[in-house]
């Protein structure tokens, strides 16, 4: 049944699996891992010149498959036909000559290069003795960078750059290389809206010289802007393809994701809770910080989420930072139930039970390589030891409690989150905080690239939690999200506050008006 | 077609996976044994096999910290240098300036746990590389040692200091004894302290402990005074058997003390490690030296197994801990 498409009731357009134009045919592909069977049977094809998206939860076999087209695992059984060409030869450098390349959701540049040299890493521009033509070499990557209309120099270093500018290099390299088929995963994770709308723009001009674009996302909104078609996969099976007319909806792709229609839209608005009478919980005067930020202050009453959103560079990453003492601060005073905070590091905002999720599960918030009941004890080690040593049948319960609480699948409590998927991942990181029983909570980025299914779960968590009590400041770049959350949003822009809206003033246009000074693209 | 949404109260398992890799090191040092007994007559005898743990039992204590260090992802190398200095210094305080026995010993131990807190220090205040710090420390004291050798020329360590070693309990050298004692209580320590638990997740993720709270910094500046100060007591153990004050002594000792805590399980990447992997790792180590010993290969060949067996082991390290 399941590769049954879900009945809609508007008149979508379904296309066929395969046409006879087809420039990329995948034919009965199945891959397993063990017992795990990740990909089942799955067939369809895709034309030159158009972007296709691939549109599935975590674990329906996008990444697999992927990596399948990238050479980077081979297939069990079924093949792959570029441009008539049957592939046999599974690696990396195949389908780097077969005119295939990708733009990794983690970035693969070289740090301490400079921008010109990321974008030409391997063409070599020589003089007749063989040493590097740098001038030309910079020259070529100006003309590239030009394309983007962004502000970096290809003599800058990479390291140097935002998120956004290291992706934009990335996308810069595919093109350079005079790449065919190039495959973008979660591209816009790390983007704010402006420099989404930038690369939606580059996307068509690709699309339009003929390249094809294979794209991944989990952000529906942005998917049914971009993409021609769209693919939906679901546990390792091809369910079906869209062509993306007018008629198309969000709610048509989630349902066709999950196989079943959402209950309640994802985004809801949430109702407003004017808690404006309530006491102070939370109050942040003058937090400053020498050339990271101007002077701020906000507040948050008792039963209240606030939001805070940004633009990169507006400040928001330092100010969700400062505030749990991951980044020193010149000035300013927090006040937590009308209590001065005299020290704010982490161990003594733990003990007032103030705790962080940060925006980068990766690279800090877990330890991958650990098990989930070793990560679950970390933030209340000792409520679960006895004079020093570790309760374990306490810590298993635990553990257990929360897996089950937060539905987190996973094989056992000793699993390491390395081997879960990114929705599991954010919802153990998640479930640490909330098994402390915080007070308040700063949440950045609570539902980074992670799929539909987990992020309403999330959604419903956080939701949960503020209603037993928990005070959260949300931080996050998904305007949506934070609208569905938050009660009020302090919009930051250079550093500054520069507007807070609550209830009936929350609306997209103004959100951003207040950003970028500006509207949407 | 609801219900292929994931059933979640599936019961979830307790049990650990086995996870070969943390055994290899008893299956390669038990099969060596094993090859020993065999191949050779004298291998087997009570006396060979004491006199092995005994050799062991010194270098022991100075992987302890070691260890320690590098579950923490940070390294030690510093040990060797400490390990010489303690003993000669406080040799030097007996023999020279007439100190007695065990104020001798207080002040030899306090001037190795100062320098391990200033490494840590270093370390930790200023971000530094642990490796690059302690191969300065470790030049640094080898060389306040030769002053030692130098100014005691000849000279034995007085009777007390050289009993030390020779304490027995119920016929068993107190070094020994000492040895399986803290094998014990420190893996039982490492396994279920919260404490300790900590040293781990350090080197895992130094940022991710951060953010839940662990104080990295302190416990990393502590264990590098604990590094010194075991490395001392059991250089301290080593002079009184060597009984004078011999330059070679922990000459080179900080690269066999890795090879061991390598080949047990210990990472350069941080976030592995036992003590008891790397006693077993130490006892393989004497094992095969002993075993070259039996069938008289050439001694200056010692060196270069130790070599090969360090590559073989960062090889399979790295392998194995290559995602970090």
């Amino acid at each position: 049944m399941l590769s049954n498409p879900v009945q809609s009731k508007t008149k979508v357009k379904l296309a066929p699996a395969f046409g006879d134009d087809d420039f990329i045919e995948i034919r009965e592909i199945s891959k397993a891992y063990g017992a795990v069977k990740a990909l089942k049977g799955v067939s369809f094809g895709i034309k030159k010149g158009e972007v296709h998206t691939l549109l599935g939860e975590n674990g329906a076999g996008k990444s697999t498959l992927v990596k399948i087209i990238m050479g980077e695992e081979s297939p069990d059984s079924g093949e792959i036909i570029i441009g008539g060409k049957t592939i046999k030869i599974f690696s990396p450098e195949h389908a780097q000559m077969m005119g295939i390349s990708m733009v990794h959701q983690e970035l693969s540049i070289f740090d301490n290069l400079t921008v010109a040299e990321n974008i030409f890493p391997t063409r070599y521009f020589t003089n007749t003795i063989g040493t590097i033509n740098w001038s030309s070499l910079n020259r070529r990557a100006e003309e590239s960078i030009a394309i983007f209309d962004i502000n970096i120099k290809p003599k800058q270093k990479m390291e140097s750059l935002t998120l956004a500018q290291q992706q934009m290099v990335e996308i810069l390299r595919c093109i350079s290389n005079n790449q065919q088929i190039i495959l973008l995963d979660e591209p816009t994770s790390g983007l704010n809206n402006d420099e989404t709308c930038k690369l939606m723009q580059i996307i068509r001009d690709l699309r339009d010289k003929g390249i094809t674009i294979i794209y991944i996302s989990h952000r529906i909104n942005e998917v049914l802007e971009i993409s021609d078609r769209i693919t939906i996969l679901r546990d390792g099976r091809y369910v079906c393809t869209y062509l993306n007319d007018k008629n198309l909806t969000e709610d048509d792709l989630v349902s066709a994701m999950v196989g079943r229609e959402l209950s309640e839209s994802l985004y809801s608005k949430k109702s407003f809770f004017d808690a404006s009478a309530n006491p102070v919980f939370y109050k942040v005067e003058g937090l400053a910080k020498k050339n990271a930020l101007n002077p701020i202050g906000f507040e948050l009453h008792e039963g209240e989420i606030i939001g805070f959103f940004g633009l990169e560079g507006s400040g928001l990453i330092t100010v969700s930072q400062m505030l749990y003492g991951l980044e020193g601060k010149d000035t300013g005073e927090i006040t937590f139930k009308n209590e001065k905070l005299s020290k704010i590091t982490p161990p003594e905002l733990l003990k007032k039970k103030i705790l962080y999720l940060n925006n980068n599960r990766k690279k800090a918030g877990l330890l991958l390589g650990s098990g989930a009941a070793d990560n679950m004890m970390m933030p209340k080690m000792d409520e679960l030891s006895t004079l020093s040593f570790l309760n374990n049948s306490s810590i298993a319960d635990y553990t257990e409690k929360y897996i089950h609480l937060f539905s987190i699948v996973i094989p056992n409590i000793f699993e390491k989150p390395r081997n879960l998927s990114g929705g599991n991942q954010q919802k153990l990181m998640f479930s640490m905080c909330i098994g402390t029983n915080p007070e308040l909570m700063i949440v950045n980025e609570p539902t980074r690239g992670i799929d539909v299914g987990a992020k309403s779960e999330i959604h419903k968590f956080i939701l949960e939690a503020a209603k037993q009590g928990t005070g959260f400041i949300i931080f996050s770049s998904d305007l949506p999200e934070l609208m569905g959350l938050c009660d009020r949003i302090y919009v930051m822009k250079n550093k500054s506050i520069v507007g807070e809206l609550a209830g009936d003033q929350i609306d997209e246009e103004s959100v951003f008006a207040l950003a970028a000074g500006s509207g949407r693209c | 077609m609801n219900t292929d949404t994931l059933s979640t109260s599936a019961p979830i398992s307790r049990k650990k996976s086995f996870n070969f890799g943390s055994f290899t090191i008893i299956a390669i040092a038990l099969s060596l044994f094993i090859f020993l007994s065999f191949a050779s007559d004298t291998f087997l005898s009570t006396r060979n096999i004491y006199s092995i743990l005994y050799g062991v039992s010194f270098q022991f204590f100075a992987i302890i910290g070691f260890t320690y260090l590098m579950i923490m992802g940070e390294i030690d190398l510093s040990v060797g240098s400490v390990y010489a200095f303690s003993g000669m210094f406080m040799g030097y305080l007996m023999v020279m300036m007439k100190v007695p026995l065990l104020p001798a010993m207080g002040i030899s131990l306090l001037v190795c746990v100062l320098m391990g807190m200033l490494t840590g220090f270093l370390v930790v205040r200023f971000r530094l590389n642990s490796m690059m710090v302690t191969i300065a420390t470790l030049t640094l004291i080898r060389g306040l040692s030769s002053y030692f050798v130098k100014a005691m020329y000849g000279a034995t360590y007085p009777p007390a200091m050289r009993h030390l070693s020779k304490i027995e309990i119920g016929d068993v050298y107190i070094t020994i004894i000492a040895m399986v004692v803290l094998v014990i209580v420190l893996e039982i320590l490492l396994k279920k302290s919260a404490m300790f638990k900590r040293m781990y997740f350090v080197g895992e993720n130094r940022q991710t402990a951060r953010i839940y709270g662990i104080k990295s910094d302190r416990i990393k500046i502590a264990m590098f005074a604990i590094s010194a100060l075991a490395a001392a007591v059991g250089g301290i153990l080593i002079s009184s058997r060597v009984s004078y004050a011999d330059t070679a002594i922990g000459l080179g000792l900080e690269f066999q003390l890795l090879t061991a805590a390598v080949l047990g399980g210990a990472s350069l990447y941080g976030g592995k490690g036992s003590i008891l992997g790397s006693c077993i790792g130490l006892i393989f180590l004497a094992t095969i030296l002993n075993g070259m010993v039996i069938f008289n290969i050439e001694p200056l060949l010692q060196q270069l197994i130790i070599g090969v067996i360090l590559i073989i082991s960062v090889f399979i390290d790295t392998r194995l801990n290559k995602n970090n």
